[in-house]
């Protein structure tokens, strides 16, 4: 899977949880998610989990940290970045 | 009074003013956050290094004065737009933990584990139970507790014994924490508090912890946990669909009144409420309606129904939908606000806004952000140029509600 699939299907999950009334257009990919408290924590553990599920890797407790999930690009590339291990 | 340091600074000024604290221990990397919140109060301070992780703030206030005896504060959503601080004493904690002994005790559970939040009041069982009882109790890092699946090798490796949490929670760990993959049967006691809970959920459990013995407890902040039912899914007949919240656990009574609505009376009730206007203490034996409908079943149990007022629960929490509604209006910009929850399956909060102006969700998203705890913010919000009417003139909810898919 490339960069760019990794970073759409990122994107896909978290814009569904988080807005039902169509994506805001000043929502971009690195608008900062856990920081900014936007995605909840039962939205973060869901989306840990989807992650391991969708792209086989497994986090470590000490890589579900905010410098890892803050951004859809800093997912991405944390993705991107297991998956090339 | 547990405050989490998550909470928006506003709302972390409100809490610390109404109580006039004068002492906190808190984590280094929030203590930023804490002294900028009592500069803002004009409280002067000093500080006290614990250890490398912690220091101790002390303010110079002088704190309200409280009923006798007073054992923890905890803030909650309040109806009227602003947090409400639920103040109870040693005695009726005791009567709780007490109780708790004589139900838990010959379960003979050795250790267990801390997962709710502290301003959550499942914590009260978690840290003082094990403490009166001579037991150990572990404290995982909320990056196990947020991965279902390390939260699953976490009770493998320690041989937790208990756990006590919400339907939310269990209903991930099956989903997503691997079950299957373990044997849990040193699991002996895992009590369910802060949603309904279905016999869906509760057979689904059983398949993992066949040998745990599982318990259904009820209770609003005000009286902490007021009612518990063990759960039998032998006896349990096929169609029954919600597992009741039982009886009453201690000292106290509960009866319904006319509107269904749960009331008790008792030695667990709160002593005192603290909101925007100071502290009120309870008259002593007061009569508290939870505001939980609820009906009584022909074993003498009670189920819960719903509420008729605006107070929802999601993932354990409560939410005054009014309390997110006032945020809301005070953006700007913003006509009119109804907020609508549903409950199918799960509980959702949908904030529907009238307003004519292009208003962001994004920027909504992160104006309520400032203001409240993200467990209060709504599933979806919706800006709309004109809401529908009815014939009485007035905003057709029901259309609305049409709008949430």
């Amino acid at each position: 899977m490339n960069k760019n699939e990794i970073t759409a299907e990122v994107r896909s999950f978290i814009t569904e949880k988080l807005f039902r009334g169509g994506i805001p257009s000043d929502f971009t990919n690195d608008t900062p998610l856990i920081s900014s408290r936007l995605l909840d924590s039962i939205v973060v553990l869901g989306l840990v989990s989807h992650l391991e599920e969708k792209f086989s890797v497994e986090f470590e407790a000490h890589e579900v940290t905010v410098d890892n999930l803050d951004t859809i690009n800093v997912i991405s590339n944390f993705i991107s970045q297991k998956l090339a291990k | 009074m547990p405050i989490n340091p998550e909470w928006p600074a506003e709302r972390i000024k409100f809490v610390f003013k109404q109580v006039n604290l004068n002492g906190c221990i808190i984590e280094n990397k929030y203590l930023g956050k804490a002294t900028e919140v009592l500069t803002e109060l004009k409280t002067t301070y000093q500080e006290f290094a614990i250890n490398e992780d912690y220091t101790f703030i002390k303010t110079n206030t002088t704190p309200i004065t409280y009923p006798k005896n007073l054992a923890y504060v905890l803030f909650t959503s309040g109806s009227t737009g602003f947090p409400k601080g639920i103040v109870h004493c040693a005695d009726g904690m005791n009567g709780f933990l007490n109780w708790c002994k004589k139900e838990f005790a010959k379960y003979k559970v050795n250790r267990f584990v801390s997962i709710a939040p502290l301003n959550f009041d499942l914590s009260v069982f978690d840290l003082f139970y094990p403490l009166i009882t001579k037991k150990s109790l572990y404290l995982p890092e909320q990056s196990t507790i947020s991965n279902t699946r390390l939260f699953s090798q976490y009770l493998i490796k320690n041989k937790i014994e208990a756990i006590y949490t919400t339907p939310s929670y269990l209903k991930l760990l099956i989903e997503t924490g691997q079950l299957n993959k373990y044997n849990f049967s040193f699991v002996k006691l895992v009590l369910v508090a802060g949603e309904q809970l279905s016999y869906e959920l509760a057979r689904e459990l059983k398949k993992y912890f066949k040998k745990t013995v599982f318990y259904n407890l009820y209770g609003p902040t005000e009286t902490n946990v007021c009612t518990y039912h063990k759960i039998d899914l032998s006896k349990m007949r096929s169609k029954d669909i919600v597992v009741p919240i039982g009886k009453p656990c201690y000292a106290g009574s509960v009866k319904q009144n006319k509107n269904s609505e749960l009331l008790y009376k008792g030695k667990l009730l709160m002593k005192a409420v603290i909101d925007e206007n100071g502290i009120h203490v309870l008259k002593a034996g007061s009569l508290f309606n939870t505001g939980d409908k609820v009906k009584k079943l022909s074993t003498g149990c009670f189920e819960f129904v719903g509420r008729g007022d605006n107070m929802v629960k999601r993932n354990g929490f409560r939410i005054e939908m009014s309390e997110i509604k006032n945020t809301l209006l005070s953006f700007g910009g913003i006509l009119n606000c109804e907020m609508i929850a549903i409950d199918n399956p799960k509980v959702e909060i949908m904030a529907f806004i009238e307003s004519e102006e292009e208003l962001s969700e994004l920027n909504l998203r992160t104006f309520l952000l400032s203001k409240l705890p993200s467990y209060m913010l709504p599933d979806g919000i919706l800006v709309m140029k004109k809401f529908p009417m009815n014939l009485n003139h007035k905003v057709d909810l029901q259309k609305l509600k049409e709008n949430f898919i």
